[in-house]
């Protein structure tokens, strides 16, 4: 290696953000045939709404268009039924993907952890219209959080009531082919929530030990929580089955914290993943431009 | 990664070295390279083990780093023949603190040997560490390890030199090490209440055992007295082959009003050591 190609490498490395983000600017919303993203990032609603309007359909159409493969809506379950299978089918029209909705996220109660027949009943009941929306979308994985802890119970008695009550959930679940993702958050955001670790998540799959209950990997929460990022990805990587994105501090955009998402997504890739990966953070600046700004960070960690 | 080189090892005066030496350096012939040098930057011996000293000062030099830490004082009038200080001296071992009081005499007197030194030379900072658990309550190394730093601090203030108590992940390379957390030594910090004993934040040993790195280093800004790097996983270079962005973290650094040196403390595994660092010199220099 000679100095001037490494200083061209530190140099782009350094810059990142202003001289390679202005490039692909230009040509980000003119082109009605991006070149395809290498791994499924998944945008959500509302954020390309400058850039392609309010109309959530004209969204998903936009995303395809700059080369996204994936599309994830926290709030589908929310959605009226004629909403759902509108979405369903513009995305099928396209050949893209549907990422995990939320199924079930209380973070105001304690729920799994407790072993008692109202809130396995209540689970349930949940984990059915799950299979509900599942059916109209043909969505794969639907996300769940395992609530609060509980101070008064040990706290492998806790998780052994996780594990049960996810068994059943993943047993409804997985009649109608939908595969549950349960989401470790990180407790300075969300204190008090039992489930903030992957290793502690992978356990529970393990301990589970169906096909349709895995791990949703939010790498924004993982690095608060643990750090250590690739190690953890690659020691439950049987159990993951999908991905939230988002930098650290600030939970926007890749590139404007101290994770190199560009180097994880390799990763991801190198691996072989074909899933989705959501884009769940916010913009780093607003308008258009922070739009645009958005599609060439994608563009830049997606250039491995 | 050079799996059988480690830090203790080289501390407790392993031989073995990495393969590639200054002779496969392309990058020795290049001319000097011109750092903004608003971060001060440093590296650690120990990673070069290979390279004779008196040589790599000399690249050190030119690549622009202020410093080569780690260093032992008896080697100290080779760096500064190439215009380098020692921005941290090394003092007593990893493993065998200032967590237990039976090792305090030890590590005390090393301490205060390798403040005299330093300050001597006008050198601003001396290692130290907790030493492992070993089966000892976390609540009780800390305030075995404020019994000690408080019989030396008053000594670091009269010498101007800064002891540092290195956080190391407990996780992986450091097994049982006690202070692996950076509120514990904050903790330590608080309790010692002295301006000349603080923390070095690894920032590769902190990602692997805690991560929120950025949001850390701001809360723990005045804790903070000197920075190590090196890429996770693995250990080696600080590049887009792992997963910080080293870049961001050394603008929270300097945001942050730090004044110190941040030491490059990564197992080159690339062909050619000095270009992996003169690389990381540059990432580094925002």
């Amino acid at each position: 290696m000679n100095r001037r190609s490494f200083i061209a490498v530190g140099t782009a490395a350094t810059v990142l953000g202003s001289t390679a983000l202005t490039t692909d600017t230009h040509a980000a919303d003119t082109s009605a045939s991006s070149q395809r993203f290498k791994l499924k990032y998944a945008p959500g609603p509302g954020m390309f709404k400058n850039l392609a309007g309010d109309n959530v359909l004209d969204q998903i159409k936009f995303i395809h268009d700059q080369g996204f493969g994936a599309f994830f809506d926290n709030g589908l379950m929310g959605r009226p039924a004629d909403m759902q299978e509108r979405i369903a089918q513009t995305l099928s029209g396209l050949g893209m993907e549907l990422g995990p909705f939320v199924l079930y996220a209380d973070f105001g109660v304690k729920s799994f952890v407790l072993s008692s027949a109202d809130t396995r009943k209540m689970l349930t009941d949940k984990a059915r219209q799950g299979v509900e929306t599942a059916k109209r979308t043909g969505a794969k994985w639907a996300l769940m959080v395992p609530g609060r802890y509980d101070e008064s119970l040990e706290w492998d008695y806790q998780t052994a009531n996780v594990i049960d009550n996810l068994k059943y959930c993943a047993d409804i679940c997985g009649q109608g082919g939908l595969t549950i993702v349960i989401e470790p958050l990180n407790p300075h955001d969300h204190p008090g929530l039992f489930l903030t670790k992957i290793p502690q998540a992978y356990q529970i799959c393990k301990a589970v030990g169906s096909p349709f209950c895995k791990i949703v990997n939010d790498l924004y929460h993982q690095q608060i929580t643990e750090g250590n990022l690739i190690p953890n990805i690659n020691r439950a990587w049987s159990e993951i089955a999908a991905f939230h994105i988002g930098d650290n501090p600030g939970r926007k955009e890749p590139g404007t914290g101290e994770i190199n998402y560009k180097n994880i997504f390799r990763h991801i890739h190198q691996k072989g993943y074909t899933g989705v990966l959501c884009m769940e953070h916010g913009l780093s600046s607003g308008g258009r431009e922070g739009e645009q700004a958005l599609l060439a960070a994608y563009r830049e960690c997606d250039s491995f | 990664m050079t799996a059988d080189i480690t830090r203790r090892g080289f501390l407790a005066g392993s031989t073995a070295g990495l393969a590639a030496g200054l002779a496969g350096s392309a990058w020795a012939d290049e001319p000097a390279l011109k750092l903004k040098g608003r971060i001060r930057q440093s590296v650690c011996r120990w990673c070069y083990s290979s390279i004779p000293l008196d040589s790599f000062a000399a690249s050190c030099a030119r690549i622009g780093l202020q410093s080569i830490e780690l260093v032992e004082p008896a080697d100290w009038p080779i760096l500064k023949k190439h215009g380098l200080i020692c921005a941290m001296t090394p003092s007593h071992s990893i493993t065998k603190g200032l967590n237990r009081i039976e090792n305090h005499p030890e590590c005390l007197a090393k301490i205060r040997a390798a403040i005299e030194a330093a300050s001597a030379e006008n050198f601003p900072n001396v290692i130290c560490f907790s030493g492992n658990r070993a089966g000892l309550d976390d609540a009780e190394g800390l305030k075995n390890c404020e019994i000690a730093i408080k019989q030396i601090a008053g000594f670091a203030e009269e010498k101007k030199v800064t002891l540092c108590m290195e956080l190391l992940n407990s996780k992986r390379n450091h097994k049982d090490y006690m202070c692996d957390r950076t509120g514990w030594g904050a903790e330590l910090v608080k309790r010692v209440g002295s301006p000349r004993f603080k923390l070095l934040y690894d920032i590769y040993h902190m990602q692997v055992q805690e991560g929120d790195v950025i949001a850390t280093i701001r809360e723990y800004a005045d804790c903070i007295g000197h920075y190590h790097t090196a890429g996770v996983p693995g250990r080696n270079e600080i590049d887009d082959t792992q997963e910080l962005n080293y870049p961001a973290i050394m603008k929270a650094i300097l945001d942050s009003g730090f004044g110190g040196y941040v030491g490059q403390e990564f197992i080159p595994r690339q062909k050619d050591p000095l270009a992996s660092l003169a690389k990381a010199a540059e990432l580094c220099d925002i």
